[in-house]
């Protein structure tokens, strides 16, 4: 037995020990069927539309809004910097790498909720986290946002607070949309997808 | 951090080159193993030269330590690594194939490659079978389609099959490698290597 | 140990094994690294295949479910990770065997054999790898040694399938090659 060999059976002996002990990073992996009902019934994923608008007018740069509707609802309107992604290409690669990103709250809307919470379903059995859905969808919007109801004199304070915000943001939006030049509000907004274009690599031999 | 390219942090077009870069560093170490003769090849099958078995678990277990080192320093993101997807059925079939493929040729693919680049005829006469063997399989491909494509488990891990830790498997893995390291030697000497 | 390799495996002045075992080791990594893949070169042959189907029989390439894949491709069956990376073993091989002097055409087989039997058996094998491994989706470098860096399931089974294959058929064929 030579000395090299000694050697060389430790070195490769520490290497799978310290590969037994080091500490395991927890894999990004699809979630399983039923962790994602554990996730459907926490209700933690819905915004409120005063969420969202708190969000957009604070121009908070964790915020993308994604947009699931089909491309003429989107041109017709859309929200400040929202996102396309029709529902119907959520699967896409260059979307689904878009929307994994831990970095950012990439917040789905449509008319109402069920879109964008298909969208949101999905996307989360994909092993997206930063995932939310703002509740209502457009319809919610304009109720509450754009033609935002007086609550009655009897009403708490805190509903008063609230109408006073919506009032507020209502003028923010519309002030946006009279200031801006009306063709830029309706161009729908290019994707930027960061480089990472290239599909996942694909097949050994 | 890593994978680079499919991640975007370095542009597409560099792949290719990288591919031959990362090509021509496989091509020498198997060829400087004398991996480029069949007569080393097959002596794993015969019991009289087990290089292939030393430099193909050396390999695969540097590879697959250095690539949970990689993960734990966060350089590389073990969930974009391409893995290839398990067809039970599939896999064995096509392997045993291989494995006559194996003996009677002499070669695999990649050995094929180098073999031929140094000029040996048998490698060069190997690779215009893989070409034949392309095309009956595309010919043939219908008629096995099913088959082929039935059960598809996905891109499991192996220590999830086996229900261990990944570290613990990995750690079995060396440990495999380093005793076969010291037991094929007692094999190779009893086996008169043949001259030629 | 270590000597005693290097007299029955190297006569011909073979590196040593095991350094070439961590060096392929690091060139796996490396590979996964950059390309996010493994090695591979059974993959080539099939896509160059497949662009040779299409030149001959346009149409009948486009019809098989099986070339149709790579010819459609975005970038075509030419511009490949696969065929690029095979090319660049050729090169390396071609280094390796310049540097060691051991470039020399030949036909290299047992004395007990003509080389017209050992020709016709190394198209047998060669015909007979690439269908395995399309089927199996990887040959040894791509499904067996790659699949072992990321310990992958599939790639282990074909590795023992590839290798307990040809144990078992080895007895049939010795007289090839003892």
């Amino acid at each position: 037995m030579q000395k090299g060999t000694i050697f060389l059976t430790i070195v490769a002996m520490g290497v799978a020990f310290l590969v037994w002990l080091l500490p395991e990073r927890p894999e990004k992996k699809e979630l399983s069927p039923q962790n994602l009902l554990l996730a459907i019934k926490d209700n933690t994923r819905f915004l409120s539309t005063d969420e969202v608008a708190g969000m957009i007018i604070g121009q908070d740069p964790s915020l993308q809004l994604i947009d699931v509707r089909d491309s003429l609802e989107y041109v017709k309107f859309h929200l400040p910097n929202a996102i396309h992604v029709p529902l119907a290409d959520i699967l896409d690669e260059q979307y689904l790498d878009l929307i994994s990103g831990d970095d950012q709250k990439h917040v789905f809307y449509s008319n109402g909720t069920i879109r964008a919470n298909q969208a949101w379903v999905l996307t989360r059995r994909l092993g997206s986290q930063n995932t939310y859905v703002m509740k209502g969808g457009l319809n919610r919007w304009v109720e509450t946002i754009m033609v935002p109801p007086k609550p009655p004199s009897s009403a708490s304070s805190e509903a008063f607070a609230q109408y006073d915000f919506r009032v507020a943001a209502c003028r923010f939006f519309q002030g946006g949309i009279q200031t801006a030049p009306p063709e830029k509000t309706n161009k729908p907004l290019k994707i930027i997808v960061r480089k990472k274009k290239k599909t996942s690599p694909s097949g050994g031999c | 951090m890593g994978p680079l390219i499919p991640q975007g942090i370095i542009g597409p077009e560099w792949d290719f080159i990288i591919a031959l870069l990362l090509g021509i560093g496989f091509g020498y170490t198997l060829e400087a193993a004398g991996f480029s003769s069949s007569k080393n090849l097959v002596g794993l099958f015969y019991g009289y030269d087990f290089v292939v078995l030393r430099v193909f678990f050396t390999a695969g277990a540097t590879a697959a330590a250095g690539i949970i080192l990689f993960d734990y320093f966060g350089w590389i993101d073990i969930g974009r690594l391409y893995v290839q997807p398990t067809y039970w059925g599939a896999a064995i079939v096509g392997g045993l194939i291989m494995g006559l493929g194996f003996v009677t040729g002499g070669f695999c693919p990649g050995t094929s490659f180098t073999a031929a680049s140094i000029g040996k005829i048998d490698a060069l006469v190997f690779v215009g079978g893989t070409f034949v063997g392309s095309f009956l399989y595309g010919e043939t491909y219908p008629l096995f389609k099913n088959f082929v494509n039935s059960g598809n488990e996905g891109g499991i891990k192996v220590y999830d099959s086996l229900g261990m830790s990944r570290g613990f498997f990995t750690f079995l893995l060396i440990l495999i490698a380093v005793g076969m390291f010291y037991a094929v030697p007692l094999i190779e000497k009893r086996v008169k290597k043949p001259d030629y | 140990m270590e000597k005693e390799v290097n007299k029955r495996t190297n006569p011909k002045k073979y590196k040593n094994p095991y350094l070439m075992g961590v060096l392929l080791g690091f060139v796996l990594i490396a590979a996964f690294y950059f390309s996010g893949r493994g090695l591979g070169a059974s993959g080539a042959p099939k896509r160059v295949m497949a662009a040779v189907v299409e030149v001959v029989a346009p149409q009948h390439a486009e019809k098989s479910e099986f070339y149709s894949k790579y010819v459609k491709s975005a970038r075509g069956p030419w511009k490949d990770w696969l065929n690029f990376e095979v090319l660049g073993v050729i090169i390396g091989g071609f280094i390796s065997g310049t540097l060691s002097g051991r470039l020399k055409v030949k036909v290299e087989h047992s004395p007990k054999i003509t080389s017209r039997k050992r020709l016709a058996f190394a198209l047998i094998g060669g015909i007979l790898f690439e269908y395995g491994a399309s089927m199996a989706r990887g040959c040894t470098s791509g499904a067996a040694l790659s699949g072992m860096a990321v310990l992958a399931t599939g790639g282990l089974v074909t590795m023992f399938a590839i290798f307990g294959g040809a144990y078992l058929f080895a007895y049939f064929f010795r007289k090839l090659w003892i």
